[in-house]
């Protein structure tokens, strides 16, 4: 187990703060942590780093007592809010940091590092301005810069706080494909952002907190899947389809058209279980002689969940279902 | 070492050094004037036995009174921020990531800015001596020539450590302020004390006195650096100079047990910081 922690809590003064929080992230995951603004995510990312320290609960970090300074051995720690030491040039934050993990001042300066030094801004796109003092840097070059941080010290677990927050959408777009290769690689990633589609391409599960309380967690399967809707441009499409294709749909299933145009395209728009009912029905429209041009999973229904769990009224201490909602 | 080269390197890029180097300069030059017309006027009728030495002395102990108190706002200046006001712009986050424990962490900044205040401290204490020993042929025994030296550059260093622990409490802003408003009132409530006790002396202010000497002890220090340079003066026959220097005579000098206080006092210091520091809640 990567993480684990049991009931960590840590309240403010002004009552916010995160209540409860057990969650479990094992080897090789990504996790994704959602909620709105004010939720907790980043004072409960916070105490697992040993920023904070929790008022009760505990919890362990590779191995390790939170708050240990061994726990974060093998931590790669991207925070939301931070700024790096602007006198320096990036080179030289990186070869600070690597410092700070315990390198000797030697080590730092070896060619071992500089090498990776370089693989990790090339990694990030810094490539040709590591030499540059951080003063010169964008605010989307400095979230790259801490990207570069985090993977430096080639880490087990990588905490990721708004890892695309400040960058522009070709920023956006690498740091999904970072987020993918470091899946692929096997890396351990917990995920804590605002931007859903980041979550939906990556994250294998999630978890959902709202004013300080874990209200859902699960994979992304279980959590968003069941019963969503897919879209399904057909070719041949004829409006008494509907019907005929309607009665064979399987329970749980149902089929609206959508757009129809005269020349017989129409996009479906399908509400399923599971994919294995999708090829199913593929299987139908086959049968019917239609035409099946693409399908896709209807866009936003991360942010519908998102939206609908925010709304949702929730009352605590009801218990709690692994993989479904927390009520 | 690496906490050594990253302040070094901090002082150099935020251009504290060269702001610092002019100033000092510039100080130094106006010291070195001063001295020369003090050292080199004519004499109207016959020159008093150690007239030289004792007019100095005076400019010795105003250069390093003056040059302790550039030392001591450069100390505040550059470390009044150093845990509150990396925490507050968000340095912090990244750096406490590290598995490094975080007295380890404060006891590197202290050590690291430490060193480069010790090597200004240095260089600033030989700029002002050496001046005076040249023009006004002040001799010197060694032994207290170091011991001098080394209470010039211990003063800074206890700053530094008050400077740091407040700065894990306060804000940067406010801990500028009471760092500063805590080294004048030692400052003041030393040379208080000397200006009455020339004139009898008062208990209440003595006592208030050793009480901000026990918080802020640098002008103690500045006190017992003043005996120690007199003691240090390698002539026979010498008068009583003790209580020849006006303000800087030292009325109560203190012991070497208030200096080995003062070793325990920073040591307390460090703890101190190190401890809260490591209870800080980094938000």
């Amino acid at each position: 187990m990567m993480l684990q922690t049991r009931g960590l809590t840590k309240t403010y003064a002004s009552g916010t703060g995160c209540m409860d929080i057990s969650l479990e992230i094992k080897e090789g995951q990504v996790f994704g942590l959602l909620g709105p603004n004010g939720a907790g995510k980043s004072t409960f990312v916070k105490m697992v780093i040993g920023l904070l320290t929790p008022d009760a609960g505990n919890g362990m970090l590779l191995g390790k007592p939170i708050g240990h300074p061994d726990s974060r051995r093998k931590l790669g720690y991207l925070p939301e809010l931070f700024r790096f030491q602007e006198w320096l040039t990036g080179e030289e934050v990186l070869r600070y940091h690597a410092g700070l993990s315990g390198l000797k001042l030697s080590e730092t300066r070896s060619s071992r590092m500089a090498s990776r030094i370089k693989e990790v801004l090339r990694v990030t796109g810094l490539n040709d301005r590591g030499a540059d003092r951080v003063r010169n840097y964008s605010k989307g070059m400095q979230q790259r810069l801490g990207i570069a941080c985090a993977l430096l010290m080639d880490p087990e677990l990588i905490i990721l706080d708004e890892p695309s927050s400040a960058l522009d959408p070709v920023g956006r777009y690498e740091v999904r494909q970072l987020l993918e290769r470091l899946r692929d690689e096997g890396k351990t990633v917990f995920l804590n952002t605002h931007l859903l589609e980041d979550v939906e391409a990556v994250c294998d599960e999630v978890a959902f907190l709202h004013l300080g309380k874990l209200r859902a967690v699960g994979s992304m399967r279980e959590l968003l899947h069941a019963g969503t809707s897919w879209d399904i441009t057909v070719g041949g499409w004829q409006p008494e389809l509907a019907e005929s294709v309607g009665r064979s749909l399987l329970p749980g299933m149902s089929l609206a058209a959508g757009i129809q145009e005269p020349d017989g395209s129409a996009v479906l728009r399908i509400t399923a279980q599971n994919r294995e009912q999708i090829g199913y029905l593929n299987r139908l429209l086959m049968e019917e002689g239609i035409t099946l041009y693409e399908v896709k999973p209807v866009q936003g229904r991360l942010e519908e969940w998102f939206l609908s769990m925010s709304s949702a009224a929730a009352p605590s201490g009801a218990g709690s279902v692994e993989g479904g909602l927390r009520a | 070492m690496m906490w050594i080269a990253f302040a070094g390197k901090e002082l150099f890029r935020k251009k504290i050094v060269l702001v610092a180097s002019v100033l000092t300069l510039l100080f130094v030059a106006l010291f070195n004037f001063g001295l020369y017309k003090v050292t080199h006027r004519g004499h109207s009728i016959v020159q008093l036995p150690f007239e030289n030495i004792l007019e100095g002395m005076t400019m010795l102990m105003l250069g390093l009174l003056f040059a302790g108190m550039i030392v001591a706002f450069l100390v505040l200046f550059a470390t009044m921020g150093t845990i509150s006001g990396e925490v507050e712009n968000g340095l912090m986050l990244a750096v406490l990531a590290r598995p490094i424990p975080r007295w380890k962490l404060y006891l590197g900044k202290y050590f690291g800015t430490g060193f480069w205040i010790f090597l200004y401290s240095t260089v600033l204490f030989l700029m002002i001596y050496l001046p005076v020993h040249e023009m006004a042929n002040m001799p010197m025994q060694t032994a207290s020539l170091v011991k001098t030296w080394l209470l010039f550059c211990w003063g800074p260093l206890l700053l530094l450590a008050v400077s740091l622990l407040g700065s894990a409490y306060l804000p940067m802003l406010g801990n500028g302020v009471a760092c500063a408003m805590l080294y004048g009132l030692g400052l003041f409530s030393s040379f208080a004390e000397s200006i009455i006790n020339a004139k009898g002396g008062n208990e209440t202010l003595s006592s208030i006195s050793l009480g901000v000497s026990m918080v802020m002890p640098s002008n103690s220090l500045f006190s017992r650096m003043t005996y120690e340079t007199i003691q240090g003066i390698d002539l026979p026959l010498l008068p009583d100079i003790m209580s020849s220097l006006g303000p800087f005579s030292p009325s109560n000098v203190p012991s070497p047990a208030f200096i080995g206080y003062t070793v325990i006092y920073l040591i307390a210091l460090l703890a101190l910081g190190c401890r809260a520091f490591k209870n800080k809640d980094i938000a």
